[in-house]
């Protein structure tokens, strides 16, 4: 269990150092905009880096307490600008002046993604729609690719249920053969046409069904991994086909197939995010939103970016847990 | 008890394994097959309990003629018990339950009931401290006693054993035959296909030899070994022994 432990703070630092790359590249490029456009904001830059030099300075604090209220922040200023002055001559202050007025750009443009207009709201609403489409697709994905994964390996192992099988095969065929952006435009504006049906249905429904095609193919997988041996031995046992298949060949199946499953689960949730070619509010429909108002590039979509790598986290963790316990009797 | 009446398999009609077998298996008897590989004997027996569907003839089980379509085949399995050349053991149950599946599922015994034969055919064979492992803890040895007493668990009529110690290691191989012998002594019917000579020697009451699809001797074993008619079967014994 402690290493355990240890793996999982290997993560959280991993996480953490992701992020922090993130804010590292925000910086880079919005201070390389600065210095390019705007020499015309020059003045309001100067008062903020001797503001921030000011509060920063330790001697100056130090004077601060001798000194009384009312001349403490004329005092404090001139010492600071006496102070900025030298430091326009000086090579290593420039350097700081540049990282505060990057920071500051940095810090505004974070405010206006995210905190002016209740940018995070939205972007929580985004977050819901994202997971509540990728929660029910996933839902009718799954139980829809059981089916279909049941009825191709059925016939694969009895040579039963050939119409059936036919179906299926061509079902796969299409959605495998078509991008997942062109189904659901399909389904929203051709086949959902004449319905009064919201969005978050038709996106469920077009992702559901696109999901099923590929979880389909990983049931089958699934089941055909397991030995022949297992479902001769139920047969003998007196046990039927189906009690075989319910009871041997589906546990042990299911636990082959986990992290194809996983894997498909994330896929579908960030496949979720060209929902917004049918205007549906999710996540990405958002963080592009709020690009196109704020005229903000960086923090909407590296915002977006976080909260998606997020989700995935939790995801992966939820999966291993789950996997962990069905490995319970591989233990030697 | 299981009479086989011209009883012929063909995978492609190039490939015909089984070319008319006539057999005719009464109660108590203990029935060796033996031959080298590829002569279809594992085929023959696994058609016994239709793990494989004859091509044609007849296979008549306790008076049902189970070859025929209607038949329902899962019932009469219940009075076959079968194990495997790999154990075939249920890798996600622990060994108890391996044991209680088949006969709480199919409603004969109640869990109760299943549980108390369980632990005794468990301490029959030895391993009534396993009953909570699985089978990955188990050795080969283990896994096969384990196999056979799931089969028992289901009170059958008659055993059909597919090479039960040819997957072991050496050393394991006393172990899991010493099992089958005290089952012979108790009045099972078995059929076994194997390779253990010494076994069929000691437990057989009948021996047949099989090659290239024909029952081509069918002796007591001590004029099987001793007496060997068929030519093809004086050079096998030559070899093996």
């Amino acid at each position: 269990m402690s290493l355990f432990k240890i793996k999982e703070k290997k993560k959280i630092v991993l996480f953490l150092s992701v992020i922090f790359l993130c804010s590292l590249i925000a910086t880079i490029t919005s201070s390389a905009q600065i210095t390019e456009e705007d020499t015309r904001s020059d003045i309001v830059y100067e008062q903020g880096s001797v503001e921030v030099s000011g509060e920063q300075d330790e001697d100056t604090t130090s004077k601060k307490s001798r000194l009384g209220q009312s001349s403490l922040v004329e005092k404090a200023n001139s010492i600071a600008q006496e102070e900025s002055k030298e430091a326009a001559e000086d090579d290593s202050s420039e350097f700081v002046k540049y990282f505060k007025k990057t920071y500051k750009k940095a810090k505004d443009s974070f405010l206006r993604s995210f905190i002016e207009n209740n940018g995070w709201k939205s972007m929580l609403k985004g977050l819901s729609v994202t997971l509540e489409v990728t929660f029910f697709s996933a839902g009718f994905g799954i139980i829809l690719g059981f089916i279909v994964g049941i009825i191709r390996s059925t016939h694969d192992k009895t040579g039963k249920l050939v119409i059936l099988n036919k179906c299926a095969k061509i079902y796969i065929t299409i959605i495998r053969g078509t991008p997942v952006v062109v189904q659901l435009m399909i389904i929203y504006f051709v086949i959902f046409q004449t319905y009064d049906v919201s969005r978050v249905f038709a996106a469920i429904i077009a992702f559901g069904i696109n999901s099923g095609a590929y979880v389909a193919e990983i049931f089958r997988s699934g089941i055909m991994s397991v030995d022949n041996g297992q479902m001769e031995a139920g047969r003998s046992l007196g046990l039927s086909y189906n009690q075989t298949m319910w009871k041997i060949i589906m546990p042990q199946a299911i636990k082959n197939v986990l992290p194809a499953l996983g894997n498909e689960l994330i896929t579908l949730l960030k496949e979720t995010s060209v929902a917004g070619y049918i205007a549906l509010e999710d996540l990405t429909r958002v963080g592009d939103t709020i690009k196109t108002v704020e005229y903000e590039v960086f923090w909407p979509l590296f915002g977006v970016a976080a909260i998606y790598l997020i989700v995935v986290l939790g995801l992966t963790k939820l999966l291993s847990l789950l996997e962990r316990r069905l490995r319970v009797s591989d233990n030697r | 008890m299981i009479t086989v009446k011209s009883l012929c398999k063909e995978f492609t009609h190039d490939l015909q394994v089984l070319k008319g077998i006539d057999l005719n298996i009464e109660k108590g008897e203990k029935v060796v097959i033996i031959g080298p590989s590829g002569s279809g004997k594992s085929t023959f027996l696994r058609c016994l309990n239709l793990l494989e569907i004859p091509t044609s003839g007849e296979i008549w089980f306790e008076g049902i003629n189970i070859t025929d379509k209607k038949t329902d085949i899962d019932f009469l399995r219940r009075k076959m018990g079968m194990v495997f050349q790999h154990f075939n053991l249920f890798p996600h149950k622990s060994i108890i339950e391996n044991i209680m599946l088949a006969p709480v599922m199919l409603g004969i015994q109640t869990r109760e009931e299943a549980y108390y034969k369980a632990h005794q055919l468990l301490k029959r064979v030895g391993l009534s401290d396993k009953a909570d492992a699985y089978p990955a803890q188990l050795s080969g040895g283990q896994k096969q006693r384990i196999a056979i007493i799931r089969a028992l668990a289901m009170e059958p009529d008659v055993m059909l054993f597919d090479e039960p110690t040819s997957a072991l290691d050496p050393e394991m191989v006393g172990e899991v035959l010493e099992v089958m012998k005290e089952l012979a002594e108790a009045g099972m019917t078995m059929v076994v296909v194997t390779h253990e000579m010494g076994f069929a020697k000691e437990v057989a009451t009948r021996v047949l030899f099989m090659d290239d699809g024909c029952v081509l001797e069918d002796a007591p074993p001590e004029e099987f070994f001793a007496n060997p008619k068929n030519p093809r079967l004086v050079e096998f014994l030559s070899k093996v022994l």
